[in-house]
């Protein structure tokens, strides 16, 4: 049985439609991301399972007891608020202390656990801090072993790290989920931050403007993209309207009359003729001088090199096709390694399997 | 030294003090609030003698006088006492109404705290007067009770301590209200929120959340309350009637009635000490309450 049952949820603002009917379930010790960009009604969703938010319709369950309807109170659940929300007037042991308090946790067991989960977040010894005497990564602990300390049933987490400096956020990332492991914990982590997702998630959700695009591992959502949205959210990528060409173990798509591209996996049951959307991310988009790739005239298009920027371990490349199509391409480039002048021919090479179609809807 | 280098250092030290933009307040604030207040101290420091007015030798007994007259110390206990259930009612009545209009996404919310500020557009005389019309003898309230058979004689709501209550109360809810709206606001919802998801009532999360945090407020309001209430004079004077006296109305008496004028600068003197010490007994609290933030 699913520690979080998810069904048919739907909240409306107004006229504003901010999250049409979302199923999901999340099976016990599971690391689950809800994704995508600000307004996409994710945290919404958050603050539902919290009880913080009545929804309009759908159904929530939690270790198999329906908890729609119950105040956020009742529901046993730790939530990490973006802002933290320590309360200032308090110690750090007091906030830690606070849902045990409210559990009427006797004296004794109290102060361990207390201790258990500031040694847990690493912050053993700072009990009588107030949070204003913390950094923001202490307090982010902080506000992390006050949600764990109850041992809820799901931890839910809203941006938590967002507020953090770059640095800290990627040593927090490994530290929570490995906290998340060890504690086996069901966690739903509502994040923007597409590499964040990747990096932590068992699953991820993809979500757009309140509607669920796909549920699935990191890796799938990565290479398998079911929507131009959820293709087009993660990395640099460019996106193409085009139509089938041909179809067979290599395919061939058409994004204008005379620029085409080989792929490996086009939609199921899809036909010549049919329109799709083709998604190339930067990363695999090879560009070479024209001369050089002379051997190979049949793979490739050529182009024209319009703009060239350094960036470091990378160069950005825009390259204009034939019909007036844009590419632009993300290079690793060695030290010192050559690069091509902006306004020269260069063929541009993309492998099949890295050409992503999906059906036009 | 050059006397253009010394300027220049003086006009510096005004920009960092930040003296500077003050002045202009602090010029009108001394000329037309202390400087009176501090040529009243030799007034009450001269004996009154009657017939003749100020006299000439120096003399602490209009101080002493007060303070030993257990006319007077009725009078200033009564006054303090004022202040006090004033700002309980103006907080108990106040705070809730705060909460909600700092807690409100009503779109009416301006125009309900247009309607919190309106008393205070009102001229206090015409106010007053609409308090009399409402708590006399034979006035609105005692009336309709009547009529009601819920009592038989009139209850005695003006002219008395609970009249002063009633008036005053009304007049300083705006202000206890809109400090309170100020501090509410300030607090985060996410904090109420957070405690309600680690488990705590309604009632819980007001007692250990909301409440501890909305103290400054509390205090501020209290305080501006407080000194609002025992230094009133128009409200005390016509919902008191002559005979039942503060601080303020006594003040009043002894300066236009009396013309005793050391005996009201003196009392007037302990009015304001007793206003000194509470503000700076209270900014210190604030102060307290703020390094714990």
């Amino acid at each position: 049985m699913a520690t979080l049952e998810i069904d048919g949820l739907t909240k409306r603002f107004g006229s504003v439609v901010a999250v049409e009917s979302f199923t999901l379930a999340v099976e016990h010790g599971a690391f689950v991301s809800l994704l995508g960009p600000s307004g996409c009604g994710k945290s919404t969703i958050l603050r539902m399972i919290a009880g913080l938010l009545e929804p309009d319709a759908g159904h929530i369950a939690v270790a198999g007891k329906g908890v729609t309807w119950l105040p956020p109170n009742k529901r046993n659940i730790g939530l990490v608020f973006q802002s933290y929300a320590l309360f200032p007037h308090m110690s750090v042991f007091e906030n830690v202390a606070f849902g045990l308090r409210r559990r009427r946790v006797e004296d004794a067991a109290l102060r361990r656990r207390v201790g258990e989960a500031l040694d847990m977040v690493r912050l053993g010894g700072l009990e009588r801090r107030l949070p204003k005497e913390l950094s923001g990564g202490q307090q982010q602990r902080v506000a992390l072993a006050r949600a764990i300390a109850p041992q809820p049933a799901l931890l839910l987490l809203d941006e938590p790290l967002s507020n953090l400096d770059a640095k800290l956020r990627d040593a927090m990332r490994f530290e929570l989920r490995r906290l998340q492991q060890e504690l086996s914990i069901t966690t739903v982590f509502v994040t923007h931050d597409q590499e964040e997702a990747l990096t932590m998630s068992d699953r991820i959700c993809v979500l757009s403007q309140g509607v669920l695009h796909q549920v699935g591992t990191p890796r799938e959502i990565y290479d398998n993209p079911a929507t131009p949205f959820v293709a087009e959210f993660f990395g640099r990528s460019n996106g193409f309207e085009a139509k089938v060409v041909s179809t067979g173990d290599i395919a061939r798509v058409a994004l204008s009359d005379s620029v085409t591209f080989e792929t490996t996996h086009l939609p199921a049951g899809a036909r010549p003729g049919d329109p799709v959307h083709v998604t190339i991310r930067q990363e695999s988009v090879g560009v070479s001088e024209a001369e050089s790739g002379a051997g190979g005239a049949a793979s490739g298009v050529v182009g024209r090199l319009e703009m060239v920027s350094f960036a470091g371990s990378t160069a950005q490349f825009v390259v204009r096709l034939s019909d007036g199509i844009e590419l632009s391409a993300e290079a690793r480039i060695g030290r010192g390694g050559a690069l091509p002048q902006a306004g020269s021919a260069v063929r541009v090479e993309v492998a099949p399997a890295n050409v992503i179609v999906m059906a036009r809807a | 030294m050059s006397e253009a280098g010394t300027a220049h250092r003086a006009g510096r030290w005004l920009d960092r003090s930040g003296l500077g933009l003050l002045s202009p307040a602090l010029l009108v604030l001394l000329a037309v609030f202390v400087a009176p207040l501090l040529f009243l101290v030799p007034t009450s420091l001269h004996p009154y003698v009657p017939g003749q007015g100020i006299g000439t030798s120096w003399t602490l007994s209009n101080y002493t006088d007060i303070l030993g007259d257990p006319f007077y110390l009725r009078i200033i206990g009564r006054t303090l006492m004022l202040g006090l259930i004033v700002v309980a009612a103006t907080l108990v009545i106040g705070y809730p109404l705060a909460y909600f209009l700092a807690r409100t996404r009503s779109r009416l919310r301006p125009w309900l705290i247009i309607l919190v500020v309106f008393p205070l557009l009102l001229n206090l005389v015409v106010r007053s007067f609409g308090w009399i019309v409402l708590l006399a003898n034979r006035g609105l309230i005692n009336d309709w009770l009547i009529r009601m058979e819920l009592i038989e004689t009139p209850i005695k709501l003006l002219f008395n301590f609970t009249g002063l209550l009633i008036g005053l109360s009304h007049i300083f809810l705006p202000f206890m209200v809109l400090v309170l709206i100020g501090t509410i606001q300030n607090i985060p919802r996410d904090l109420e929120n957070a405690a309600l998801t680690l488990g705590a009532s309604r009632r819980e999360v007001f007692a250990k959340v909301t409440l501890p945090l909305s103290l400054p407020g509390i205090l501020s309001g209290g305080i501006l309350v407080f000194v609002l209430t025992i230094s009133a004079l128009v409200t005390p004077r016509l919902l008191g009637g002559p005979t039942y006296q503060v601080m303020s109305t006594l003040i009043f008496d002894e300066f236009l009635k009396i013309l005793n004028w050391p005996r009201g600068a003196a009392m007037a003197f302990i009015l304001t000490a007793i206003v000194l010490v509470l503000v700076w007994a209270s900014s210190r609290l604030t102060a307290y309450l703020a390094t714990r933030r």
